[in-house]
């Protein structure tokens, strides 16, 4: 295979100097310094434009660099339930159902899922493997790629971990946050496993969740008749005395300036470990 | 040795119709409805840029033929950076693989520089759903293709609307880098690399209505919401 | 100064003919006088700009028919020769429509050296076809309405060329995210060093 060898004519033509004050006739006339009074005759055969041009009009940017990917390691997809469809154990219209997904959240959001592969069944339709909300903490399955939308991308994962009471905010593989939390009491414990960042809610009254709420695709292992179906949230608090410590129904609580520094760098759709 | 009688059309590269009919709207077929907000934007992107007499040049107009640009290079550096990002790339052989990704960084290259020289006045970036294109290698180098050659319908019939000579100058730079793009990849799918002598410009009109077929610009999904919330606290 | 992309989108100044420029030619080339400044658009501007390109065309499209003579060229490149050469053809065709009375004749040209084998042809026809485009892209600005609007579908069809040739050769197709443009003098040069012309003077 040949790999993008560069010859000489390469650079030749690839670059033209606008310093150089070269006069059309002069180019054409090939005299390099010296006086311009006499003009020997132009010969038409090297002549490739006899009458004055005006230079090119510099281009209105600067070219930047074409830049290569980076990071993907640490890139996540997430995606939009299009319509309401049943999740399978395996890429096959005939596979064992596992769950349902709806189109909205308790929220009233668009509900999302977590892509994490994909593969084509045998009449060529499209599937993707996708993390669900579920009190179950492996839960995932095959859905139709048709009943998703667009994807969204991230490069965060937020990692909160139960025994030492933190959470923090990764980007690129590269820590960028760090703060203490409030995980569930042992009644009501915050289960642990892979989940996402399902949904932000701001702009409500309700000093007990703080300034922000992040809706999780975790639900509480106890709580399973909790309105809006027991959805572990990450949200401010105004019990900030409580923390760090084992206080909620499940939730994970962070002090308010820390809930709103979090907002500023972690998407919806970022994964979420708790350990 | 590739085959050079081969002439290329969109229906030939898209198997599964999402460009063919795309081109079948842009020769003015019935089949597909005219939707009043535009594939690319707004109903005001399209505002100010009508191809007809009664357009007048000057900044305004340029102004709205660098944000449709602009528009169509968001679409496509998200569909060669989707297609990378997922690993289909890194699937195809290392010909392909080089140029996707050549193609790529240039594509997010020109989305810099339209930005750039817009300033405040660049439109924000769509949300696209690429509807699965860009998760195959197959259906990803056709559509690319398609793709490619639509780039310089577009580029070559705005272009010389430009009315500021500097804007101007870097259309043309940009024009002909999409022509090497679509060259390049006609080459790789074993199509006649250049089947004209003159390439025929496309109105704003006849590209935004391919765009809007291939369904590729998509709402933002709502996923903030305003409601107390319910969580187990 | 226009800014210079070459592979990678990496920046040189003061590149002529691929050669960095010492300070003393730059300081020679600066005495020959200043450069024609951008002029407003108008007909009779447009008619010495088609016929520069005219000139770029005629000179392609002679090469293209002197390397058609039989057993010179194999597989793709002779496929590319006689596809690029009869594009060429109609473009002189269609510019010396475009400029009627007020067209340059055809030049005679010796083109037997770069056309008399594989590789002469090839690095000649990478020469043409890129100082082409970039020649285009430096006066398309320069063109009224009406000049412009009948050369862009040229434009990018010399691009089309320049990518093809340069992938026959196991090149970079696209070498940069933004194609530079060329002035005459460079053009000039260019055609020079590859032997495209003979050296002026």
């Amino acid at each position: 295979m040949r790999s993008f060898a560069r010859g000489p004519g390469w650079i030749a033509f690839a670059v033209f100097s606008t310093l150089a004050a070269v006069s059309v006739w002069a180019a054409l006339t090939g005299r390099l310094g010296g006086n311009t009074d006499a003009a020997p005759p132009v010969d038409r055969r090297s002549a490739v434009a006899e009458a004055a041009l005006p230079d090119p009009v510099p281009p209105a940017f600067v070219p930047p660099k074409p830049e290569a990917l980076s990071g993907l390691d640490h890139v996540s997809f997430w995606s939009p339930v299009r319509r309401s469809i049943p999740v399978r154990v395996r890429a096959n219209q005939n596979a064992a159902v596992i769950a349902r997904l709806s189109t909205r959240t308790p929220e009233g959001t668009r509900n999302l899922v977590l892509i994490l592969d994909r593969r084509r069944d045998a009449r060529g339709t499209l599937w993707v493997r996708a993390r669900f909300p579920s009190e179950r903490n492996d839960a995932v399955g095959w859905v139709p790629r048709a009943a998703l939308g667009g994807y969204g991308v991230v490069s965060t994962h937020l990692v909160v971990d139960v025994a030492k009471l933190t959470a923090t905010l990764y980007r690129n593989g590269k820590r960028i946050f760090e703060a203490q939390v409030g995980v569930g009491m042992s009644e009501n414990p915050t289960p642990t496993g892979e989940f996402y960042i399902r949904n932000k809610l701001t702009k409500y009254a309700n000093a007990f969740y703080g300034p922000v709420a992040f809706g999780t695709s975790a639900r509480s292992p106890t709580l399973t008749d909790w309105p809006a179906g027991g959805f572990v949230g990450i949200h401010g608090t105004n019990r900030p005395d409580l923390l760090p410590g084992r206080i909620s129904h499940g939730c994970i609580r962070l002090r308010n300036t820390d809930i709103l520094v979090l907002e500023r760098l972690m998407p919806v759709g970022t994964p979420l470990t708790i350990v | 040795m590739v085959d050079f009688h081969n002439r290329l059309t969109l229906a030939q590269l898209d198997a599964d119709g999402a460009l063919e009919e795309a081109l079948v709207a842009a020769t003015g077929s019935t089949r597909t409805q005219f939707l009043r907000s535009a594939a690319l934007g707004s109903a005001a992107l399209l505002t100010g840029l009508s191809d007809s007499a009664t357009a007048s040049p000057g900044p305004r107009q340029d102004t709205a033929i660098l944000n449709y640009a602009l528009a169509f290079e968001y679409l496509q550096a998200g569909f060669y950076t989707e297609a990378e990002s997922l690993g289909t790339i890194r699937a195809m052989d290392a010909e392909r693989e080089r140029w996707a990704r050549t193609l790529g960084a240039h594509e997010r290259a020109h989305v810099r520089i339209l930005k750039d020289v817009l300033g405040r006045r660049a439109a924000a970036r769509p949300f696209f759903d690429y509807r699965g294109i860009t998760e195959d290698p197959t259906t990803f180098t056709r559509t690319a293709v398609a793709m490619e050659d639509l780039t310089v319908a577009l580029l070559g019939g705005q272009a010389p609307r430009v009315a500021n000579q500097g804007l101007r100058s870097a259309f043309f730079s940009l024009l002909t880098v999409e022509a090497r793009h679509a060259t390049w990849a006609r080459r790789i799918v074993g199509v006649a690399p250049v089947a004209e002598a003159f390439d025929s410009p496309k109105t704003i009109a006849q590209v935004d209505r391919v765009i809007r077929s291939t369904r590729f610009r998509v709402s933002r999904p709502k996923s903030e919401g305003r409601g107390s919330p319910r969580f187990t606290g | 100064m226009i800014e210079i992309v070459l592979d990678g989108g990496s920046r040189r100044h003061v590149l002529l003919g691929g050669l960095v420029v010492g300070a003393a030619l730059a300081g020679l080339l600066t005495a020959l006088g200043r450069p024609a400044a951008a002029q407003a658009p108008s007909p009779e501007q447009d008619e010495r700009i088609l016929n520069f390109l005219l000139n770029l065309e005629y000179l392609q499209s002679a090469f293209y028919a002197e390397a058609d003579s039989p057993g010179t060229l194999d597989g793709e490149l002779a496929a590319f020769a006689r596809v690029v050469g009869k594009h060429e053809q109609r473009h002189v065709e269609r510019l010396k429509r475009l400029l009627g009375d007020g067209a340059n004749p055809a030049p005679e040209l010796d083109l037997e050296d770069v056309t008399s084998d594989e590789d002469a042809f090839l690095e000649a026809a990478i020469v043409l076809e890129e100082t082409g485009a970039s020649a285009y892209i430096g006066q398309a600005p320069n063109l009224t309405v009406e000049g412009v609007t009948a050369v862009a579908p040229l434009v990018s069809v010399e691009a089309r060329h320049a990518a093809w040739i340069l992938a026959i050769a196991g090149r970079n197709p696209a070498p940069a995210p933004a194609d530079p443009a060329a002035t005459v003098a460079g053009v000039q040069s260019a055609f020079e060093r590859a032997g495209l012309v003979p050296p002026s003077g």
